[in-house]
């Protein structure tokens, strides 16, 4: 587990190296019947300047949504994004893929973290002895 | 879902981290705490009933004197909800990738068991 807590890195970035050529990953991305496979299943295919609506498998309920902001075929794609803890704030979701030896190598970037939600905005402005002391507490688990 | 407004109210001034950081070296009283800042008694103890009221330090009479000390449990849930986000993303990546490696091995003609 990784905690950001100060205003500097505040992003979630991963990667994955995967086994597939770039334009297989984006279609695993943006095709609603492979967005089941590994998301939450989709209504329809993702496209630029669209809505999309991720929900849940078990009951059907909506799990993420937002709107597709851009999309650079099987380069990058960005998107607003929510989730229902957040209580509709806001955030950024951007995919970045790149050719890697034998596959892809996908990378995740979750950013700008809103404001709107107060909760949120003072988990940013925790400063970075706060996270010592966080971790100083994982620790002791 | 845990209310947590009280805590996160509490941790969102610098200078109630600061005394919640010194708490967590050794519990003091307000006299205590009072020493390392600039501003009134009465002002520090307004910051400790913001710390009280959001659960993260415990407040303890003896005598005249009331020692405060940090309650580290209270800072569990707000380490459950900043993790929410990561642990989401290592779920759904983790299953990006076995869908990927599945489809890989279906296209080679692979077992994909």
């Amino acid at each position: 587990m990784t905690l950001d807590m100060t205003m500097a890195d505040t992003a979630i970035q991963k990667s994955v190296y995967l086994p597939a050529p770039r334009k297989r990953v984006w279609e695993f991305l943006t095709k609603a019947d492979l967005l089941n496979k590994w998301f939450h299943p989709a209504q329809k295919d993702l496209a630029e300047g669209e809505d999309y609506l991720l929900t849940s498998q078990k009951d059907g309920d909506r799990m993420c949504w937002g709107t597709v902001q851009e999309m650079s075929p099987y380069d990058y794609m960005k998107w607003s994004f929510t989730v229902g803890p957040m209580n509709g704030a806001m955030t950024t979701v951007e995919w970045r893929l790149e050719d890697a030896p034998g596959g892809t190598k996908l990378t995740l970037e979750h950013s700008e973290l809103p404001t709107d939600s107060e909760g949120y905005g003072l988990v940013l402005a925790l400063d970075k002895g706060w996270h010592g002391f966080l971790l100083n507490l994982h620790d002791m688990q | 879902m845990t209310d947590l407004q009280p805590v996160f109210r509490a941790l969102g001034d610098p200078t109630r981290r600061d005394i919640l950081r010194m708490l967590g070296e050794t519990p003091m009283t307000i006299a205590q705490v009072s020493e390392h800042f600039d501003m009134t008694r009465a002002a520090v103890k307004k910051h400790l009933v913001v710390l009280s009221d959001g659960g993260l330090i415990h407040v303890e009479k003896r005598g005249r004197e009331a020692i405060n000390s940090l309650n580290a449990t209270a800072l569990r849930p707000v380490f459950d909800w900043v993790g929410w986000f990561d642990r989401f993303w290592d779920d759904r990546l983790e299953a990006l990738k076995s869908a990927i490696e599945k489809d890989a091995a279906n296209d080679t003609g692979y077992d994909n068991g």
